[in-house]
């Protein structure tokens, strides 16, 4: 039993997210107090709801590279559409279809047009900033009141953006326990085998594009709720954070392995990195490079030990029968 | 009732590989397809199983015609296949694979874990696997994983079942598990499609058989009716019996000696030597140190402590292929997965080896297609790529580009796995050549007894990572029985 925690591929990044969590509380012991938690959780739900759209895109072989501008699209469309007046309901329904339509454009190019997944995404990527930057050019814009007071407030001390991911989770959890998800772990992890297999390979890798869209929209809507306003730049480095928290939490680039909530405890680790570098009161100027060494530093450790837990649990599962099967002859 | 394949044609690029091919099984039919390699028995299963799309022609299965090219509705329409190459995913375990086409569900989207298992248990439990159903493919032994590969395709219930030389890895008692399952197949009005070049098995198997020559159909009949020179030539591979040349080998010096050895961990260290001018080979049961062995000599294994292997006095760079390559050792191996480069050149595949080798020129073309053309290997020019040949023409390529690098030591894997018995006679000869002529130390393994007591000068017998025995042509100890029997009587004393 010990053996699956330690040999799970999310089990580094759970080491790393605790180690920054508490080197993070040592330098600013403030950070437990509702108001920092409530700060934290606000700055970070976007991220950590976009890192589960981009696992899907990696789980099936492929990328994101439109995250980003998915995320600052869903964002100012939000905005305008309140600004036009449209009622809460009625938008963030708007906002998951259009997610959906991102997603579905994106795995269209991939899986069925069979375009490389890094170079479609990219270029999507553009057009969605394009239109971002045609419906709101400067940050701006207003969220409905009361919507933003509730995602930044807190029910009984805990904030109320740690307890609607909570809720992701639980999306997350049918998503992680649904038929579709092995079938697309075994695109990814061989995608001719799979064919061979008798699996709609194509129509597999267009849904989980479809369904990271779905993610994507509710990042855009944490944004817009949390932040309050619309920024059509204000999500851009969600491509990247993204993909860094999804590897350092197990997930492959190559296909098929790590799970979602290893790719959150990887992206709680990305987004610790700078509250650190902030909190430590270096200079501004010297943040990103000290971000860059702490991801790179934690980059290498999950992989180098991601790979020997593995090799250490496959040696442990595989040598009692072999004992077994010579005491046997 | 019956799986009909009508006027089958493919082209791969310029090279034909089948040419208007019929062929039809009925209910408790087990058909043979027999030929050499390269003669389209696999593009047939697989066009046969929606994998590939046929060029011209048409598949029926039950009247019914696979319209598509997809697997998917070849299964649905009741047809069943195993891979030579396999179609199960390592990442997953054998469970998970075997519930991958038709995953059970709750509420129409979630995994039903319980039936998952259920139907893995029921599915693996027919190959005797049900205990290792959680584990992962990739920690699975060879002959473990071609029966769940069986148990996969059996699964879906089919009422054809093709089998792509399924049995060429396993053990003999996985073979006679196929063997009830394929009666059981059988009895129950199915039929059955057994594409193999191993005359032994076909003969036991199947009761009719189609020959294919070159991509064309030469034969079709009752198997009862012919006899095994008959179908050998109408393969034609022609009667290219091997005798082993009674050719003394010149009496080398010893070109390596390896002290300290620990092929399998616990067993105690061991000293061997090789002499230049001799074929040596390693048997025994599987996985008793001959990999490691082999591997370490080779460079592609990180030496355990204590050992140390000279090749003429000077310490080879172990752990290191790219010098131990550069000192003048080949290698080659059987599994083609991890030995060619599939998309480059046949040129490039020839050249690959050099690149280690710094200050040895490249062989130029006219050299390469001179140790081509010694091998009788069918291709299409040596700009496209290797992976569009057969196993077998890949297999002797790998071997041929010894030739142009003239190595001190070639150490061979296994390296005649699944190809047919006139490329593995090219392949013996070559190697013979290498060593008697050449003057290279040639170490071999091979999963045929048969075949390391026809091949080598001397062999010697590993049981529990320690030599049990050191038979020899010159003293007249080596045949495949010796060989057997070395080892069987260790198993029954232990």
């Amino acid at each position: 039993m010990l053996r699956q925690v330690w040999s799970h591929p999310s089990f580094p990044a759970g080491v790393l997210a605790v180690l920054a969590l508490v080197f993070a509380l040592s330098v600013n012991p403030g950070l437990l107090s509702t108001g920092s938690m409530i700060g934290w959780s606000t700055s970070q739900l976007g991220l950590w709801t976009a890192v589960l759209g981009q696992t899907l895109a990696l789980m099936g072989r492929g990328i994101d590279l439109s995250v980003g501008a998915g995320v600052s699209l869903v964002n100012v469309a939000a905005i305008a559409l309140f600004e036009a007046g449209w009622p809460l309901g009625g938008t963030i329904a708007a906002m998951l279809i259009l997610g959906l339509l991102i997603g579905a454009a994106n795995g269209v190019l991939i899986g069925w047009l069979r375009l490389n997944p890094l170079l479609a995404t990219f270029a999507t990527s553009f057009v969605l900033l394009g239109l971002a930057l045609q419906i709101r050019s400067a940050p701006g814009g207003m969220a409905p009141m009361a919507a933003v007071m509730f995602m930044n407030g807190a029910t009984w001390g805990i904030p109320n953006a740690m307890l609607v991911f909570v809720l992701v989770l639980l999306l997350w959890g049918l998503v992680a326990r649904s038929a579709f998800w092995l079938r697309l772990r075994a695109t990814g992890a061989d995608p001719v085998r799979a064919w061979n297999s008798g699996l709609p390979t194509a129509g597999i890798k267009v849904m989980s594009y479809v369904m990271a869209g779905v993610f994507t929209a509710l990042s855009g809507l944490f944004v817009t709720f949390c932040v309050g306003a619309g920024d059509p730049l204000f999500a851009q480095p969600y491509t990247l954070l993204t993909i860094a928290g999804a590897v350092i939490g197990g997930v492959s680039l190559a296909g098929g392995t790590g799970s979602g909530y290893g790719a959150v405890l990887g992206a709680v680790f990305v987004g610790l990195t700078s509250d650190i570098a902030l909190g430590i009161g270096v200079s501004p100027f010297w943040q990103q490079l000290i971000v860059g060494c702490v991801l790179l530093a934690g980059l290498a450790v999950v992989v180098r030990s991601g790979r020997w837990l593995k090799a250490k649990s496959d040696r442990a599962v595989i040598r009692p029968t072999a004992e077994a099967g010579e005491s046997a002859a | 009732m019956t799986l009909v394949l009508q006027g089958i044609s493919r082209d791969f690029g310029p090279v034909r590989a089948l040419d208007d091919v019929s062929l039809a099984i009925g209910p408790g039919e087990c058909r043979a397809l027999y030929g050499g390699n390269g003669s389209g028995k696999s593009t047939m299963a697989k066009i046969a199983s929606g994998i590939l799309a046929a060029g011209a022609g048409r598949v029926l299965v039950d009247d019914r015609a696979l319209a598509r090219t997809s697997p998917a509705e070849a299964r649905a329409l009741g047809v069943g296949i195993t891979f030579q190459e396999l179609s199960l995913i390592g990442e997953l375990t054998s469970g998970e694979n075997l519930v991958l086409a038709k995953v059970p569900r709750r509420f129409g989207f979630l995994l039903d874990r319980g039936r998952a298992d259920a139907m893995a248990h029921a599915a693996l439990d027919r190959v005797g696997l049900a205990r290792l159903r959680d584990r992962r493919i990739e920690l699975l032994q060879t002959g473990e994983k071609y029966l769940v590969e069986l148990a996969k395709a059996l699964q879906s219930r089919p009422r054809y079942l093709i089998i792509d030389e399924l049995t060429a890895a396993m053990h003999a008692s996985e073979v006679e598990v196929f063997a009830g399952l394929l009666a059981e197949h059988l009895a129950g009005g199915g039929g059955a499609l057994f594409v193999s070049h191993r005359l032994p098995e076909l003969r036991r198997f199947c009761n009719t058989i189609s020959v294919l020559r070159n991509g064309k159909l030469a034969f079709e009949g009752a198997l009862a009716d012919v006899s095994d020179d008959d179908l050998v030539e109408w393969a034609g591979g022609g009667h290219r019996d091997e005798r082993p040349e009674s050719q003394a080998p010149r009496a080398g010096e010893i070109r390596v000696s390896a002290t300290g050895l620990r092929p399998l961990p616990a067993a105690p260290p061991i000293d061997l030597a090789f002499r230049a001018g001799e074929i040596t080979g390693i048997g025994g049961l599987p996985d008793q140190g001959q990999k490691h062995i082999q591997r370490l000599l080779a460079g592609l294994q990180v030496p355990d402590e204590g050992e140390r292997v000279t090749l003429s006095g000077t310490a080879l760079a172990l752990g290191d292929s790219a010098a131990v390559a550069a000192q003048g050792v080949s290698f080659v191996s059987g599994d083609r997965d991890e030995m060619v480069f599939a998309r480059r050149s046949i040129r490039e595949n020839m050249q690959a080896p050099f690149v280690a080798m710094k200050g040895r020129p490249m062989p130029d073309d006219a050299a390469i297609l001179a140790a081509l053309d010694r091998l009788n290997t069918r291709h299409a020019g040596i700009d496209r790529p290797i992976g569009g040949l057969s196993g077998g023409n890949q297999q002797k390529i790998l071997v041929a580009r010894c030739l142009l690098l003239n190595p001190q030591v070639i150490v061979a894997e296994d390296c005649t796995k699944g190809i047919d018995v006139a490329s593995r006679n090219d392949v013996h000869h070559l190697l013979r050549e290498l060593a008697h002529a050449q003057g290279a130390a040639v170490i071999v393994t091979s999963s045929d007894d048969q075949e390391l007591a026809g091949l080598c000068d001397r062999v010697l017998v590993l049981d529990g990572g320690q030599v049990i025995a050191e038979l020899s042509r010159a003293e007249r100890t080596l045949d495949a029985q010796a060989i057997v029997s070395a080892y069987m009587k260790q198993g029954k004393a232990a």
